[in-house]
């Protein structure tokens, strides 16, 4: 897809504006790089917000519009509501056009060549997501090392095809608040016929706190979120038999887990929960020791 | 006071030094001694093809010259017109090649005043050499007895009771370049006890005292000039310099990070790039160190800087490395180009987190100028090919492989901190003139710790702030594969000798520390020989036990009376094993 036309999309949320220049000042480098490459032509930066209050004064905004200059247009949005990751990513794609649609956490740096080598990735028809290798914690599933396939993509930073977008839909922000919609947003890629790669070359640095005992440090969200992501995942996949196991380990586990397990709950009693159900014959969705994937280590 | 500074010339005097750059840095032709005494330089300049002509405001040192039979010109060297108007006249009878100024300068309450006029007016009378001698105020005897609150002023000597001026090296290098003057030669005159070295038996300078090691050993690290008695140094002159270093741009910064690399792995290079970008401190420089790389590979680096974006590559300096020197060829290399407050090192296949200046600085903000130290994590990786491209996987979780804690003497025994892990003040380097040893072709990282933290102390955190790379199956040219195990063994034993070379320093709190642990080794040691010898003893015992039933009349006999106190030890040995 030589000359792609590009949209870049992250949602704030309370963020430090010294990280967002970080973040907006990588992008535009790497999508100048891109463009004298040929891979990209035009592009745009949508930066949307969920704090309760703007994380940038307009001041701000405009030192970051100087700081772009001609490598995209750009543009901020307060949602004056919190429409989590997926709700927030959703609303700033609405009636999406470009070619390539590139989503990345606002706490993300981008390394010169990220947009090319995924841009360069997405040469082949058959992809329709493209994810980044992320430092400086490697993640631990599994892919295949010739041709990049990977059960399935973490949003942090993936490029996705424009195409496959409008076909299969962006995020579930209706089931998923935080965590479980990138992989949901994989697996649907993955039943509608699109692959989905790692390419290893191009890297963004997605800040991780690395604990006192070399543990990655998940925050009070992540620890809620994250369970409840899952149960919610095995649920619309199909998954009974994960539903129950897991649901048997959160009784025991620690409050967040037993939070998690509480806010499933009321969704089955309130009858929130996803349909259609997904994947009956377990195509793609794969559950392996709590994780979507086998994992390396 | 009569004759006080009537030295002669002698060989091994310093005057032997000033003929030696008096004769390769002028030509033949007339030599004036501004401040010349006795002009201990007069034969010796004549015996070179020079003429001598002898300056000084005393009429003693002069009346002296003119009996040996050389020119004299009575001077204050204060008067400026004066000195102008006797050189001017000197030069009228042809080209000075050469201007003298020994043990002078220091006499005179603003030297720079009369430097500054011969340079400037150097090219009317042939453009002489300036030649000077001017002692060492910083020789290690001052510097040492300082220690002791004592400064002996002298009649003469280093502490001359009439000097007007101080002069370090650092002092004369800036004061003659401000003046117009440019360094061609130098042989300064050095001596290891000089006329300072007093009282003999003060602990500061009783040669192999650890107290007296340990100042020599700083003093000696720091400069050049510790036994420099007096700076012996020729000039040419030029225009006046501004004297203070280049003036940086902007405010120096806290952190400057060094990285080698070899342009051997640029995709990992790319990676720690990527994460020196990402650090929410960006109060640093990063000085990026090709050592020895090929120039394909450095064209590749050069690309590799040009796109980084602009913020990082204001902070970004490629500073190519001869090759040789070791590891720590490109490491020193750093430290003399870095401006930062703290000095750290990382390689180009670490990785940092993006809290990794940030804790640096937090810890420098508790404990100003020690070494800080932070946990590196260990992960697995091997190589893999990213489309033809040398490329790397991780293959392990994080390991938190090394102590949360700094502990010296643990430290001592084996280096529990990678270098990514540590920041060094700079003030290391700078001021007391550390490098990192060439010599050694691994544990570079180690014998800087070990110097360093007995200097600095040490401050650390247990948090987690860059990841060590281990590379597998011997892949990854980095130095666990590069070396063999006797390189390895036989930099121990260098270490080891380095260190056994210096006085050893430990913080407070290791007397009882060592204290501990040497008793506890002692009673285990104790306790086996206890062990060993009951063993011995109840055979002996047993043997006893038969000899008891022996005849009444052996008991009586010579030897059993000799293994009389044996038998008492074996007692209360094993009374002591029972308790």
């Amino acid at each position: 897809m030589p000359g792609a036309s590009l949209r870049i999309q992250s949602v704030l949320f309370h963020s430090d504006p010294a990280g967002v220049r970080r973040l907006v000042e990588s992008l535009a480098n790497a999508t100048r790089i891109a463009r004298g490459a040929a891979l990209v032509d035009t592009a745009h930066l949508a930066l949307g917000d969920s704090g309760d209050g703007p994380s940038l004064r307009p001041d701000q905004v405009e030192e970051l519009r100087a700081l772009v200059g001609d490598a995209f247009s750009f543009e901020y949005a307060f949602f004056g509501a919190n429409l989590g990751h997926g709700g927030g990513q959703n609303r700033l794609a609405e009636g999406l056009t470009e070619d390539l649609l590139l989503v990345i956490n606002p706490d993300a740096v981008a390394e010169p060549l990220l947009v090319a080598r995924l841009a360069e990735r997405m040469l082949d028809p058959s992809i329709g997501i493209a994810e980044a290798r992320q430092l400086p914690v490697e993640h631990p599933k599994e892919y295949d090392p010739v041709a990049g396939a990977t059960p399935w993509a973490s949003m942090a930073c993936a490029l996705l095809r424009g195409a496959a977008v409008r076909q299969v839909g962006l995020f579930d922000a209706a089931t998923f608040f935080m965590h479980g919609d990138d992989v949901d947003l994989s697996w649907r890629m993955r039943l509608a016929g699109w692959a989905v790669a790692h390419q290893p070359q191009a890297r963004v640095f997605h800040d991780k706190a690395i604990g006192t005992h070399g543990y990655i440090e998940a925050g009070p969200v992540e620890l809620v979120h994250g369970p409840l992501g899952s149960l919610l995942l095995a649920y619309k996949y199909s998954r009974d038999d994960q539903v129950e196991a897991l649901a048997e380990q959160l009784r025991q586990g620690s409050p967040e887990q037993q939070e998690a397990l509480r806010l499933y709950e009321e969704r089955v009693a309130a009858g929130a929960l996803p349909s259609p159900r997904l994947d009956p014959e377990g195509r793609v969705a794969a559950f392996s020791q709590g994780n979507f994937a086998h994992h390396r280590f | 006071m009569a004759g006080k500074y009537a030295f002669a010339f002698d060989e091994s005097s310093v005057y032997a030094k000033v003929r030696d750059v008096l004769v390769r840095a002028a030509r033949p032709g007339t030599v004036i001694d501004l401040g010349c005494g006795f002009g201990a330089l007069a034969e010796v300049s004549r015996s070179h093809g020079m003429t001598y002509v002898g300056a000084d405001l005393e009429r003693e040192g002069l009346e002296d010259l003119e009996r040996r039979g050389f020119a004299t010109h009575q001077l204050d060297l204060t008067d400026l017109r004066a000195v102008e108007a006797l050189l001017d006249k000197v030069a009228t009878d042809g080209p000075i090649s050469a201007i003298l100024m020994l043990d002078t300068l220091e006499h005179l309450p603003e030297p720079w005043k009369v430097l500054e006029l011969l340079s400037g007016a150097a090219s009317r009378w042939g453009s002489p050499a300036l030649v000077v001698s001017i002692p060492n105020v910083t020789h290690i005897d001052v510097a040492a007895k300082l220690l002791a609150g004592r400064w002996d002023v002298t009649p003469t000597g280093l502490l001359d009771s009439t000097h007007l001026q101080m002069f370090s090296g650092a002092r004369v290098d800036t004061m003659l370049r401000t003046s117009g003057w440019y360094e061609c030669e130098r042989a300064d005159f050095k001596l290891n006890h000089s006329d300072q070295s007093f009282p003999t038996d003060l602990p500061l300078l009783v040669a192999g005292s650890p107290l007296s090691d340990l100042v020599r050993l700083v003093r000696g690290d720091a400069d050049p000039y510790a036994y420099v008695n007096q700076f012996v140094r020729a000039y040419v002159p030029g225009a006046a310099g501004t004297g203070a270093p280049a003036v940086q741009a902007t405010p120096a910064p806290f952190l400057s990070v060094l990285v080698r690399t070899t342009g051997k792995r640029p995709e990992s290079l790319r990676d720690l790039l990527l994460c020196l970008a990402a650090q929410t401190d960006e109060d640093l420089e990063v000085l990026l160190l090709a050592h020895g790389v090929e120039p394909d590979l450095m064209s590749e680096i050069g690309v590799l800087v040009a796109q980084q974006a602009a913020s990082l590559q204001q902070r970004l300096r490629l500073v190519p490395v001869e090759p040789g020197g070791g590891r720590s060829r490109p490491l020193n290399a750093g430290v003399e180009a870095a401006h930062g407050r703290y000095v750290a090192v990382v390689d180009d296949d670490d990785v940092v987190t993006s809290g990794y200046v940030a804790e640096f600085r937090r810890l420098a903000d508790q404990a100003p100028g020690r070494v800080l130290r932070t946990v590196v994590v260990e992960q697995d990786v091997e190589e893999r090919n990213w489309s033809g491209v040398a490329g790397y996987a991780a293959t392990s979780a994080f390991r938190y492989a090394y102590p949360p804690d700094y502990d010296v003497l643990m430290h001592m025994v084996d280096n529990f901190t990678p270098f990514c892990g540590l920041a060094f003040p700079r003030a290391l380097f700078q001021h007391l003139g550390h490098r990192f040893d060439e010599s050694l072709p691994v544990l570079e990282d180690w014998e800087m710790q070990l110097r360093s933290i007995q200097l600095c102390g040490v401050h650390s955190s247990p948090v987690p702030t860059s990841i060590y790379h281990r590379w597998a199956h011997g892949t990854g040219n980095n130095s666990n594969v590069m070396h063999t195990d006797e390189h390895w063994a036989a930099a121990r034993g260098r270490v080891a000798s380095d260190m056994d070379a210096r006085p050893l320093m430990l913080p407070r709190g290791s007397f009882s520390s060592l204290q501990r642990q040497l008793s506890d080794r002692v009673v285990l040691e104790l306790e086996a020989e206890i062990e060993r010898r009951g063993d011995e003893m109840q055979r002996l015992a047993a043997a006893l036990d038969e000899a008891a039933r022996l005849p009444a009349e052996m008991r009586a006999s010579t030897s059993w009376r000799v293994t009389a106190p044996l038998r008492a030890v074996s007692e209360r040995l094993r009374g002591r094993g029972r308790s």
